[in-house]
């Protein structure tokens, strides 16, 4: 289905299908089914339905991660400002500086805390050592990390918790200063306090940043959405202002899952 | 029942004995039969275990109780005298280190990239099957052959003549697929999560390699190095033939030299002194065992983590 | 519509520079295969010529080895390589066995911790230093518990069952620690006692492992040099028993080395070929063996 958005919109999805190859020669399975959606500029969409419906693998094809863990085909156009991000011209590895990524699980380089911030952007070629000390500052600000860890920015990120590495995780994203954040299901693993504090990051942030986040909490996707979009079974069954979806959705399926009757 | 004592289906004779039997007072001869039985065995294993552990101790002593009375630091610093009859082994421990020093320069690159291609570059396919035959079949070659290979191409054929340059290329041949499977193991045993970590920061495949797997595999490849050390250090065969016996002091990579094994094994074997073999094997030993040891508490400390 | 192949596009992904990365990485990669193609070319360039020239059968059948006057038999050599082996095999098995069952099955866990590492430290201990062991302790000891110079076939087969003892332990430990707790669970349940659950039950789930385990021992022997030197005796005869000396197929090619030239130095290459031949089969066998199961 299509979704008819407002203007300036920094991710435009037209008639995406995707299917995995299989690894051990059996049968492909379709993991999307002809998505359209767009995001705009300055806006968290938040994306649910049960799992396996396909929104991990969506999400993992818009910066093109989804080709670094396995083979699959994909039909239809991303574009990223206008541009296809599959497009030979375009460089994977700058798409994924553009459109960064935080997994599910919390996870940290074997470095310290200030060089996890910094892995990307010393990938991407900054030096100056002002520039990065700033970095650090801002995104573990922005990450609601600042205050716990500044004193032992040398620390080793792994000796962090799990709610704090995830919170690094997203700093560690900020710091490529991305277009687009996407998130898959960050506070899956997390205590409430970690979760409120990643919450309240990404609506800080979404100025800046436009947010996608994947998540399996209902109430996480109302509480923070401004639009969201629900999948089922690869299929896209509606997308709209986060507000309608969840009081007065379109289709039989989204109030049943919303409601608990499935998933 | 009629199944061979082989499988779990054995199981069932097992319980046989156990259970099957018709009077309790057979099933109580059979229990007490089987507990001394068990009793029996667990002991044999146990003191085997011990005799087996007992060898290295004893080795170790013996040469230790042999050799010490020469044991000096002299022994280390001075050079040999009268055939090493006399003096220390200075050239030939510096020897050693250079042939140790050539063999791994070349042999530790060729064995992490083996690895890194195999792991991260390809699909198991036709290209990594015959990669990891190749690999197999040299780890089983003895080293022996090992030196007429490395006497026919590198001293004969391309003219380098009995040198620690022949005899460091011959056994980094030798130790390049220890390093090549350890190298391997410890990649493997990287998370993938930290590789994707990697790609989403927007790093290319040859940075996740360098900056992420390798660092994160470091100890487990040292482990492979410092083992190839060890073997590099202790043999024996294939140096002869390609490094030659020439106790001088080496003045280039090109000159002909003899390892600490080569000493020991003319010392021992031609009569020249035994005591002083007594000692060389003793300086021998305990060099190769605090190499091991090392790769011993790094393996350890990779498993920690 | 375009359909993207995404390995294709993987590979397609990869610029300029990681592409040239990639193939120095398979170039490096190539050099083991590279490394026993010229092994194989080398030695067999030497070596094979002169089995021909002997003659296949008179090679490897003769028993006449007397290279100076141009005979060139090595089958005393293959018998003493054989026998030694299995002496070591003999001696060096059943100790490993019991070893690995009691380390994986019986021990504490601190008892494990300990000798496991020693035994495996035996594995590093030069083969030098084994042979030298040999000539100062075990070759008076046959010569005076059972008489003869004590340069025999008996007293390598104790030095290599030594030689091959961390191999098969740590190989078959491996196997026995991978058979699934469910195996010894079932047994002891069902009254088994540790002992017949460990011989009955664990042991002949683990075969596979073992099998792998004794190949690699008894190439490990075949192929070892300094240490069968300078116990064997290293003369040219078949030995009708254990007491007897004997000379391997690498000690004739270690003992004439220095001095060999001409067809001489020809026919030591050509005890290399057989040699690498028999070492070839052998670890075909333990490939072949390791797959059907």
């Amino acid at each position: 289905m299509t979704d008819n958005a407002p203007m300036m919109p920094i991710l435009r999805v037209e008639g995406v299908s995707f299917v995995y190859d299989s690894p051990i020669g059996g049968k492909s399975v379709q993991a999307l089914n002809d998505i359209s959606l767009v995001v705009e500029t300055g806006t968290i969409l938040t994306v649910i339905g049960p799992s396996r419906s396909g929104k991990s693998t969506f999400l993992r094809l818009l910066n093109r991660l989804q080709e670094v863990s396995g083979g699959g085909h994909l039909t239809g156009t991303i574009l990223l400002e206008g541009r296809d991000i599959y497009d030979d011209s375009y460089d994977a590895y700058q798409l994924r500086r553009e459109v960064a990524f935080t997994f599910d699980k919390p996870q940290a380089l074997d470095l310290s805390i200030r060089e996890n911030i910094l892995f990307g952007p010393r990938l991407a070629g900054i030096t100056r050592r002002d520039e990065l000390d700033g970095l650090v500052e801002e995104t573990l600000q922005a990450a609601f990390l600042w205050d716990e860890v500044k004193d032992r920015l040398d620390l080793n990120a792994n000796r962090l918790s799990g709610g704090q590495k995830q919170r690094l995780s997203i700093a560690r994203s900020l710091a490529l200063r991305p277009k687009l954040l996407l998130l898959d299901e960050p506070c899956s693993a997390l205590d409430p306090v970690s979760t409120a504090a990643i919450e309240q990051a990404l609506i800080k942030i979404k100025h800046r940043t436009t947010v996608i986040l994947v998540t399996n909490n209902t109430k996480q996707a109302a509480r923070i959405g401004d639009r969201t979009a629900f999948f089922l079974m690869s299929d896209l069954v509606e997308i709209g202002p986060t507000r309608v979806i969840f009081t007065n959705p379109n289709d039989q399926r989204t109030d049943d899952y919303i409601a608990g009757r499935f998933g | 029942m009629i199944d061979s004592a082989t499988r779990p289906d054995s199981v069932q004779r097992v319980s046989a004995t156990a259970t099957v039997s018709t009077t309790a007072a057979e099933a109580s001869s059979a229990a007490r039969y089987n507990a001394r039985y068990n009793r029996l065995g667990m002991s044999i294993a146990r003191l085997t275990s011990f005799f087996v552990t007992a060898i290295l101790v004893s080795i170790v002593g013996y040469l230790a109780v042999r050799g010490l009375p020469r044991f000096s630091p002299g022994f280390f610093i001075d050079s040999p005298i009268n055939l090493g009859r006399e003096g220390g082994i200075f050239p030939i421990l510096v020897s050693t280190a250079l042939l140790a020093l050539v063999s791994l320069v070349i042999a530790v690159p060729l064995g992490i990239a083996t690895a890194v291609y195999l792991t991260e570059y390809t699909r198991e396919g036709h290209l990594t099957l015959v990669i990891r035959f190749g690999a197999e079949c040299l780890a089983g070659i003895p080293s022996i052959i090992f030196g007429l290979f490395g006497f026919m191409l590198f001293v004969v054929s391309l003219g380098m003549g009995w040198s620690i340059m022949s005899g460091g290329l011959t056994l980094a041949c030798m130790v390049l697929p220890t390093i090549f499977r350890t190298s391997e193991e410890a990649i493997k045993a990287v998370p993938d999560g930290l590789r994707r970590l990697g790609y989403s920061l927007g790093a290319t495949k040859s940075q996740v390699i360098t900056r992420i797997i390798l660092p994160q595999a470091k100890n487990g490849i040292l482990t492979g190095i410092i083992l190839a050390l060890g073997r590099v250090i202790g043999e024996t065969a294939c140096v002869i033939f390609t490094t030659g016996i020439s106790m001088e002091m080496p003045k280039s990579l090109f000159d002909s030299a003899r390892s600490m094994s080569v000493h020991f094994y003319l010392l021992a074997r031609e009569g020249t002194s035994i005591e002083m073999a007594y000692t060389t094997a003793f300086a021998l030993v305990l060099l190769i065992l605090l190499v091991n040891s090392g790769a011993n508490l790094l393996m350890q400390s990779a498993g920690r983590r | 519509m375009p359909v993207d192949e995404f390995s294709a596009k993987t590979v397609g992904a990869l610029s300029a520079r990681e592409e040239r990365i990639r193939r120095l990485l398979l170039v490096m990669a190539l050099s083991s295969v590279s490394i026993l193609a010229l092994i194989i070319l080398f030695v067999f360039r030497e070596g094979l010529p002169m089995i021909w020239k002997t003659g296949v059968s008179a090679f490897l059948l003769g028993t006449r080895w007397a290279p100076t006057k141009g005979a060139f038999g090595i089958f005393p050599m293959i018998i003493g390589t054989l026998e030694v082996t299995l002496g070591a095999l003999l001696i060096g098995v059943p100790l490993s066995l019991l070893v690995a069952v009691h380390l994986s099955e019986f021990a504490k866990p601190l008892t494990r911790a300990v000798m496991k590492p020693m035994i495996e430290l035996l594995a590093a201990i030069p083969s030098v230093v084994f042979g030298f062991i040999g000539v100062t302790v075990i070759v008076p000891f046959v010569r005076e518990w059972f008489g003869g110079t004590g340069f025999s076939v008996l007293s390598a087969s104790i030095i290599l069952g030594v030689m091959i003892l961390p191999t098969i332990i740590s190989i078959t430990f491996e196997a026995l620690r991978a058979v699934p707790a469910s195996y010894r669970e079932g047994a002891l349940a069902l009254g088994a006692t540790p002992w017949q659950t460990a011989i009955r039950v664990t042991l002949p789930a683990a075969r596979s492992g073992i099998v792998t385990a004794v190949i690699l021992g008894m190439g490990r022997a075949m192929g070892e040099t300094m240490a069968v030197i300078m116990v064997a005796g290293n003369a040219v005869v078949i030995p009708t028993s254990p007491l007897h000396p004997c000379r391997t197929l690498t000690s004739n090619v270690a003992l004439e080395m220095a001095y060999a030239s001409g067809d001489h130095q020809k026919a030591l290459f050509a005890t290399g070929v057989v040699l690498f031949v028999m070492i070839f089969l052998l670890n075909l066998l333990a490939g072949l063996l390791v797959k059907r199961r």
